[in-house]
């Protein structure tokens, strides 16, 4: 009976595996979600934010998540909440300051993080991948941090391809000059 | 010297392999007569590694800290602490909402539903045995349409059902109390006659929350349509709880495609 029942579960866990719970993105996949949001916010402050509301988004979209590239459907989400908060500014462009958050204000010891990271070679890649426009980045981000193809990113970010790759040789020429630059410097 | 810089500008799909035969032999060819072309292809990639090579960042801690102090859920008592890695600290977030504690909200019956604790008994519990507590069924039917009662016990207020059907179990939680909505994770609300329903997902579990008067229902199960049939037999005094449950159940229809 018990063995049966045992063997009853394992049934159902498998059949779960397909569409996780939301507790079992987060925890399998929050790094990799904070990891995207930080490629493409450029900084520490605003990643956390976009992985609020990533989380937010996921929860709501679970219920439709299909079994497929998790991680191919987290970097869609996050990509286009990162270019929806882009152009939001955008169109408020003088966002009053926040009430409550003190640390979006002041320095504190986060920033420390930020300034470790950028002193290593990562940190020089990471400081050139934040000078790119939004839009190349998020491109150079899907393809190269995510490795969707061309094909998925024209999808996700509802961009026609041949932009895309226009988009991605760019990126790369404009951090190639940049990171020359900065050896030519040092 | 224009052609060239039309292939320059081809480099990173070729590279990517994303470019179609024609334009990837264009390639090839300029390849081999500009060594400039060379040196740039050979740059070009040691930016896509450089990106690539970028490391996976760990959650700060006081980063995974701050969402659990703002989580929609509020400050949860727990009733252990567990070491948390980096890595897993920002399953606080929603985790912190799963610990089944009943919990006061300013009134003394408010209570939000052991959610943790009806999907433990649903996957572990049963394990212990099949005893039958009699003096824990006496509000609640031996079997339900091919479901029978198969364990039962009462603690600290709360009653604890498993019916089974030979293939698949449900687990019936009942304790007293009002349900604090707000306090429930994020799901999928249900207009009940006479209370309100919630249905959410918790641990790979649907659990269905059903208030009504001073109690609340828990249901558990691996398939929604065996937490309805149970839920349709638990005995009611007017309309059945189990016939407002399946009115609100033809609303999951459209929000989970699923069948009552």
């Amino acid at each position: 009976m018990v063995d049966s029942r045992r063997a009853r579960r394992r049934s159902r866990a498998q059949h779960h595996q397909a569409v996780p719970t939301w507790e079992e993105v987060a925890r399998e996949h929050g790094a990799f979600i904070y990891t995207v949001a930080y490629r493409l916010t450029g900084n520490r402050a605003e990643a956390e934010d976009l992985v609020q509301d990533v989380l937010v988004r996921v929860q709501r979209g679970l219920r439709t998540f299909r079994p497929g590239s998790m991680q191919g459907w987290l970097s869609r989400i996050t990509t286009n909440a990162f270019l929806d908060e882009v152009r939001r500014k955008k169109r408020r462009p003088t966002d009053a300051l926040p009430d409550e958050n003190p640390e979006r204000v002041l320095p504190t010891s986060d920033a420390a993080d930020d300034v470790l990271e950028q002193s290593t070679f990562s940190g020089e890649v990471q400081v050139a991948l934040a000078q790119l426009s939004d839009d190349f980045r998020a491109a150079l981000v899907l393809s190269d941090v995510v490795g969707l193809s061309y094909a998925e990113i024209a999808e996700a970010l509802d961009t026609p391809i041949g932009t895309i790759r226009s988009r991605i040789h760019r990126a790369r020429s404009q951090m190639r000059d940049v990171l020359d630059q900065d050896r030519s410097a040092t | 010297m224009n052609q060239i810089e039309n292939v320059s500008e081809l480099l990173s799909a070729y590279m990517d392999n994303e470019l179609d035969d024609h334009e990837r032999r264009r390639v090839d060819e300029a390849l081999t007569l500009d060594e400039a072309l060379v040196d740039e292809l050979r740059s070009m990639r040691q930016i896509r590694e450089a990106v690539r090579d970028l490391p996976l960042l760990d959650i700060p801690d006081e980063f995974a800290q701050r969402l659990e102090r703002r989580s929609p859920f509020g400050p949860v008592a727990r009733p252990r602490r567990r070491t948390r890695t980096r890595a897993g600290a920002l399953s606080a977030l929603v985790s912190v909402a799963f610990w089944g504690v009943l919990v006061g909200t300013g009134s003394s019956t408010e209570v939000l539903p052991d959610l943790a604790g009806v999907v433990a008994f649903h996957t572990d519990g049963s394990e212990s045995g099949t005893e039958i507590d009699p003096s824990a069924v006496d509000a609640m039917p031996m079997s339900a349409d091919g479901f029978s009662l198969v364990e039962a016990s009462r603690s600290e207020g709360v009653d604890q059902y498993l019916y089974s059907n030979g293939v698949d179990d449900v687990a019936v939680m009942v304790q007293r109390g009002r349900v604090d909505w707000d306090g429930l994770p994020i799901g999928s609300r249900l207009d009940v006659e006479d209370g309100a329903g919630w249905l959410g997902d918790i641990d790979g579990r649907h659990v269905l929350v059903v208030g009504r008067g001073d109690s609340v229902y828990l249901v558990t199960g691996s398939v929604v349509d065996d937490m309805f049939v149970v839920s349709n037999a638990m005995p009611e005094t007017e309309r059945s709880l189990g016939d407002r449950i399946v009115d609100a159940s033809r609303e999951l229809v459209d929000l989970v495609g699923v069948q009552p």
